[in-house]
């Protein structure tokens, strides 16, 4: 799942000062999962807004608004009428969501309320924590299903840096090296051979930046009204 | 201390105890001020931390939570998870501009009347000090957009 | 074969100085070091923004020390720069007559005093081995052929006290098997560090020199014992000295070392 903060309050609040109508958008996937974002986040920060609005005396309203996601056209047209009422559109999505309502809504400016932060994975709740940086060349086969690019600050393919002590990573003492999870993994799995091989260095180019993937039934349906 | 005013209170109280004392209070013929609205809850564990912005939304001076003594609760934990919401909703309405006195949470047994009466008019003098809710007086919109297919 | 790479077959104990290149464009103070220091050692290794602080360009120090005479090992870190800039200071490294290059990963820039930099890390310590070593086979990394192709002995770092070392040593392994020749491992605090360290690298090929550093220029005398002791204890192939805090004082410690 994708894994994002609110911004500061005061931050929003500002972001949010020119205008006079603003609809807050919550996404009821990934930023719903991780209380950032979803229906119940969003209606507290409206009702956040509103307060101090109506405080300082302003002449504003705030509205709340939750699609099932952001980051899907299908759910964004439910709120086609809703938006007309409104000087801006304060999403809570991820940095996809919040794109496609600004792309689906051209007119209104969208305001951004959270920071996304990773893809990671549900611990608990209330903890997060990354898991993938969606690198398009998974080695996760190899490295006994822990991640060296996302886990290992410097993303390092073929074993530790320097940098480890009893464990640990030299950007945190309280941080696991990566590689020394995936030595301990590998062990347990009497696995180790595969570290033996040197690993080349990753592809960046491997589909050009930014990402685009396409379905061979997509391709299939519209090359043959082409 | 502010202007003279009637404080309006919003008391969410659960149903097992603290109603329950507020219900002796009025037996007793304790006096308290009248100021405060009494919503009876199955268990303080429903109080939302919406519900809390909701009533300073609305324009109450104050809002209190008062559910059963700790380790009493009927449901266990209610009480805890309430004192939670409360917690993260001070923070919530200080971000907005309220001074988070203005929100508490109270545990009330059964049984005492008198820290129910007490708490009350700690509400009210804390309301008063702080004078009314800076929002005013007017009817506050619903947050709600209008569904309109 | 460089004459480092000369001294590493030859003598039974090599010895190496780490010069931090300066804060600013004064490069003189560095000049006249090196000229002293550069008759005393095998080589001088020039570190490249040591500890993740920026300091004038490794290349470029490197480049006037070379053209001094000096026989320069040039530290290179994966945390700078990618693929293409390593490729393009690894030909300038060639073209300028350095012919020893030390490898590293690079501290993490959360370590040094530009916290908030973007580290690169395309490549790590063990592919830039490996891009060195395509140079030096007169091709890129693409495959197209160079007009001239450099010529390298190539170092890495090692961290011989790391716990655990079954990790380390996997990619050490990997490291002499991507061409690296010596080996210069982070400062020791004891021989101890060495003795099973040592033990475990004996059948890799590589050579290996013991790190020593001075971190208060006060207490250097811990250093010149341990030196005397690793030299004694035959286990490695030679010592590399550093004092990050006071590099003037070089010449003064290895007097004391009686070099």
């Amino acid at each position: 799942m994708i894994v994002a903060q609110r911004k500061d309050f005061e931050q929003i609040k500002a972001a949010a000062a020119d205008f006079r109508k603003v609809l807050v958008v919550g996404c009821g996937t990934c930023v719903a999962v991780c209380l950032t974002g979803g229906e119940k986040e969003a209606g507290i920060l409206a009702a956040q807004l509103d307060l101090a609005s109506q405080i300082k005396g302003e002449e504003k309203s705030f509205a709340v608004a939750c699609v099932e996601r952001q980051c899907d056209l299908e759910f964004l047209d439910e709120l086609a009428e809703t938006v007309l009422d409104h000087d801006a559109l304060l999403s809570l999505a991820c940095g996809a969501g919040i794109q496609l309502l600004a792309e689906r809504y051209p007119r209104v400016p969208v305001l951004a309320g959270v920071d996304t932060t990773f893809i990671g994975i549900n611990r608990d709740v209330g903890l997060w924590e990354e898991r993938c940086r969606a690198c398009r060349s998974c080695l996760l086969t190899t490295t006994g299903g822990i991640c060296p690019v996302s886990l290992c600050p410097k993303g390092m393919l073929n074993g530790p840096c320097g940098g480890t002590r009893q464990g640990k990573c030299e950007t945190d003492p309280e941080r696991d090296c990566a590689w020394s999870l995936i030595y301990e993994r590998l062990a347990g799995l009497d696995r180790l051979e595969n570290l033996s091989a040197i690993v080349a260095p990753r592809d960046h180019g491997a589909r050009g930046q930014p990402g685009r993937q396409v379905h061979p039934a997509y391709l299939r349906r519209y090359s043959a009204h082409e | 201390m502010a202007e003279r005013y009637d404080p309006k209170v919003l008391a969410l109280i659960c149903t097992y105890c603290t109603y329950t004392a507020a219900d002796m209070a009025g037996s007793m013929r304790l006096q308290y001020p009248s100021g405060v609205r009494v919503v009876k809850l199955l268990c303080t564990g429903k109080v939302d931390v919406l519900y809390l912005l909701e009533a300073f939304r609305a324009g109450a001076d104050a809002v209190m939570v008062s559910g059963c003594e700790i380790g009493d609760c009927h449901f266990l934990e209610g009480n805890l998870r309430a004192k939670e919401r409360v917690a993260h909703a001070k923070e919530l309405i200080a971000e907005a501009g309220l001074d988070p006195g203005r929100l508490e949470m109270f545990h009330i047994g059964a049984s005492d009347a008198p820290k129910w009466a007490e708490a009350v008019r700690q509400m009210t003098r804390r309301a008063q000090e702080l004078g009314p809710n800076p929002r005013g007086r007017q009817k506050a919109q619903p947050l709600a957009a209008e569904a309109r297919p | 074969m460089s004459k480092f790479e000369q001294a590493l077959a030859d003598k039974d104990f090599v010895l190496t100085v780490e010069l931090d290149p300066p804060r600013g464009v004064a490069l003189a103070p560095l000049l006249e070091l090196a000229g002293r220091l550069a008759p005393r050692v095998d080589a001088l290794v020039v570190s490249d923004n040591r500890g993740a602080m920026p300091r004038l360009s490794a290349l470029a120090a490197a480049t006037r020390l070379a053209a001094q005479g000096a026989e320069v090992v040039l530290t290179l870190t994966c945390r700078d720069m990618n693929r293409l800039a390593l490729t393009s200071q690894m030909l300038a490294a060639g073209a300028a007559g350095i012919g020893n290059l030390l490898l590293v990963s690079g501290d993490y820039v959360s370590l040094g005093d530009h916290p908030g930099a973007k580290p690169v890390y395309d490549l790590d310590s063990v592919q830039a081995l490996g891009l060195a070593v395509t140079l030096a086979s007169g091709r890129d990394l693409a495959g197209q052929e160079l007009d001239g192709a450099p010529s390298f002995c190539l170092g890495a770092a090692v961290a011989a006290q790391s716990d655990p070392l079954p990790p380390q040593l996997i990619k050490l392994k990997k490291k002499a098997q991507a061409g690296a020749r010596f080996i210069v491992t982070q400062p020791l605090n004891g021989l101890e560090e060495l003795q099973g360290f040592c033990r475990q690298t004996a059948t890799l090929g590589v050579k290996v020199l013991a790190g020593l550093e001075v971190a208060d220029p006060g207490q250097r005398q811990g250093v010149v014992g341990l030196l005397r002791e690793i030299r004694g204890s035959g286990l490695v192939a030679g010592a590399h000295l550093s004092m990050p805090a006071a590099q003037d004082d070089l010449p003064a410690l290895l007097d004391a070392c009686g070099l």
